[in-house]
């Protein structure tokens, strides 16, 4: 049955048009009429042209958006999404005229639009105005708005978009809120904040240049997402926020927030945190039903890390510090425990151990690894049944001795699932790297997985794989390589791809792939370790 | 299985005279079909002459696993992988011209999960494919002269360089 797509309803290609990036959702104009008629009238508008324009095409774009606003102003088209990009580098040449954009769309689509997203890039400005783009106040007057975005990425060491001190602010019924580097003063932010009571999600995060003493996050009922990412020492006060459940807060120096005790808060995120004193009693007081806790710690007053929540199941953990820290933490409902840092902890779980820990071994270049880094992480490797240990950074050998490592460590661990080699590993560390020796000396993982970053990397954990293999250590029995064209496990000794194992190249001619074959596309390989029980 | 003895059932009937049997609960994602309900006119078969069977089959497979709720909250992570790799699963269908159908009948039974869906598989087909191959997989009558497509391309031009 020839079926004809031109009956489909031009609100059905204005969603699909919606979907696709701005340039395919204009290619489709000249698909049939129809579709031409529907692109000339979509309800999504975007401008979206990026990168480093020339003056003249500076002037078509702006040409361009003067000429699609006068249209739909004069047919008396409305839209419901507005997308404006624009990239600037030359504002006081060529100023946008962003009011009269505004001014129009107010014109059309004052009850219409329900999603306003402004991001504006850039990476030099000479503006005669100070140095500031000054947003209409327009941009606060649509009733119905849903969504409101403004962004203004790199450029704020130049030039500074700010909204005005005081605007009239229309938009009620607003449900997120996103400013990311615009200025703002706390007059407006709180205006805002009042005037928008139905709020639902709220971004923020302000350029170095931004300085409110006080932010007041208060007496929004509906609020479930709050996100803040604060400079210097500014004071956050948060109260009667019923339905937040998810907290995010980044600051560079101390923790500085007034707030409730946040009943219906689920997940808390802190980031470029300062542990002090008061951490521990703030975890336990403020968040007592918390279940899933992110911290990314920079700094660090103690040496002994409390963490004490009974309702706590995901705990996530970076340490940025050079420091050698003991983390305690009494959760004893804890399923997931990841553990991110430059130095290993000492780890203590005194209420119940999680069924589930992910260790991200970082390698610090200044810093050589000794034994007792491999000894720390075969103690830590008691705590749980189930394992997953990440590397990620690059490893700089030190002199390290593998029959002192496999003397201090009689007996190495076999809850280790999963060993896997992140994607900084290169093509000269991979060739002479003992790592798999040493962390084979500790464990026996089951599963051995690596992503590769370049072709040029590739087949690297293939090799070394395939040297442990003949090198014959005496507890494995056999290691699998997971065929990436049917998902099975092959036995690497009767492998699919070959390798010259013993100088002759006998099997290569068989083989679908051979280890000369640098350009396949596979980014990872993932290996099967059958160890003796 | 859910308690179905408490649960009333609703009759739909396809374009092509089939009858599917789909709990209550279930149907009232779409709204279409909840406003007839609510307006008491699904006392029998629902006629939907809009949607094939071999179509409303498949709606009826989705909105199923979307009407499956989590028992608790580590129970909703999982569903909601479940559900990601169900979608990602559910839109490869064999033929486009399956895809338009589901575009077409979500819109008329008024399910917004579904239409959003259903339309970003139509956007991801059809991103990164010349006119002439959307044109050919989608089957869209190309209704303009020669003339009139140049003139389009030109005033278009920033879309096809």
């Amino acid at each position: 049955m020839e079926e004809e797509y031109d009956d489909v309803p031009k609100e059905l290609i204005h969603l699909i048009q919606s979907f696709l990036p701005p340039k395919d959702a204009a290619r489709t104009c000249v698909l049939s009429k129809s579709w031409l008629h529907a692109w000339s009238t979509v309800n999504t508008l975007r401008f979206a042209k990026c990168g480093h324009l020339t003056l003249q095409e500076q002037i078509d774009y702006i040409n361009c958006i003067d000429h699609t606003l006068l249209r739909y102003l004069n047919q008396n088209l409305s839209i419901d999404c507005f997308h404006l990009h624009l990239h600037i580098h030359n504002l006081s040449f060529l100023p946008y005229p962003l009011d009269n954009w505004f001014q129009a769309l107010t014109a059309f689509s004052y009850s219409t639009l329900k999603e306003l997203s402004l991001t504006m890039c850039g990476v030099k400005v000479y503006t005669l105005d100070r140095g500031w783009l000054t947003l209409p106040d327009a941009i606060f007057s649509f009733q119905n708005l849903d969504i409101l975005s403004l962004r203004a990425d790199n450029i704020h060491t130049i030039c500074q978009v700010r909204v005005n001190a005081c605007p009239v602010i229309k938009c009620s019924f607003l449900r997120v809120l996103e400013l990311i580097g615009v200025c703002i003063t706390e007059e407006a932010l709180h205006n805002l904040f009042s005037s928008c009571s139905l709020l639902e999600k709220i971004n923020l995060d302000f350029g170095p240049s931004v300085r409110l003493k006080m932010i007041k996050v208060t007496n929004l009922r509906c609020l479930c997402e709050l996100k803040i990412v604060l400079v210097k020492n500014d004071l956050l006060e948060m109260y009667d926020l019923p339905s937040l459940h998810l907290f995010s807060y980044c600051s560079v120096t101390s923790y500085a927030v007034r707030m409730d005790t946040l009943e219906s808060v689920r997940e808390l995120v802190l980031l470029r945190l300062t542990v002090d004193d008061a951490f521990s009693d703030m975890i336990k007081t403020n968040f007592p039903f918390l279940e899933t806790l992110t911290l990314s710690i920079e700094d660090c007053m103690l040496e002994t890390i409390n963490i004490t929540c009974v309702s706590l199941k995901r705990l996530t953990l970076s340490v940025y510090l050079d420091k050698q820290l003991n983390i305690q933490v009494y959760a004893s409902k804890l399923l997931y425990f990841s553990y991110n840092a430059w130095k290993m902890a000492t780890l203590l779980f005194p209420s119940g151990t999680p069924a589930h820990i992910h260790l991200i071994l970082r390698f610090l270049k200044n810093d050589p690894i000794d034994l007792s880094f491999f000894f720390k992480v075969r103690k830590a490797l008691d705590l749980s049944s189930n394992f997953h240990i990440e590397t990620i950074d690059d490893f700089v050998p030190s002199n390290i001795n593998l029959d002192d490592l496999r003397r201090m460590v009689p007996f190495p661990a076999r809850n280790v699932q999963q060993l896997s080699f992140g994607k900084h590993w290169a093509k000269k560390l991979w060739k002479h790297s003992p790592l798999l020796d040493f962390l084979f000396s500790i464990c026996y993982p089951r599963y051995v997985k690596a992503y590769y970053r370049s072709s040029n990397s590739k087949n690297y954990l293939y090799k070394q794989m395939v040297g442990i293999m003949y090198k014959k250590m005496c507890n494995l029995k056999d290691i699998e390589i997971k065929n990436p064209h049917d998902g099975k496990w092959e036995s690497l000794r009767h492998s699919w791809r070959s390798y010259p194992h013993d100088g002759k190249w006998e099997s290569l001619a068989y083989s679908w792939r051979s280890f000369h074959d640098e350009g396949n596309n596979f980014n990872s390989d993932e290996f099967k370790l059958n160890w003796v029980s | 299985m859910s308690s179905s003895s408490s649960s009333k059932m609703i009759e739909l009937r396809s374009s092509d005279g089939e009858t599917f049997h789909v709990e209550e609960t279930v149907v009232l994602q779409s709204e279409t079909i909840k406003q007839m309900i609510d307006d008491d006119c699904a006392n029998a078969a629902i006629p939907l002459p809009n949607v094939t069977s071999m179509t409303l089959a498949k709606v009826i497979e989705y909105i199923k696993k979307h009407a499956e709720k989590p028992k608790d909250d580590d129970d909703k992570k999982v569903a909601e992988e479940d559900l990601k790799k169900f979608d990602a699963e559910f839109v490869k269908v064999d033929q486009e011209s399956m895809l338009f159908d589901l575009v077409r009948a979500a819109n008329y039974l008024n399910i917004k999960s579904l239409l959003d869906l259903t339309c970003q598989a139509v956007a991801d087909s059809i991103k990164d494919l010349s006119v002439e191959e959307v044109r050919k997989k989608f089957n869209i009558q190309n209704d303009f002269t020669p003339e009139e497509e140049a003139k389009v391309r030109k005033e278009n031009a920033w879309a096809f360089d």
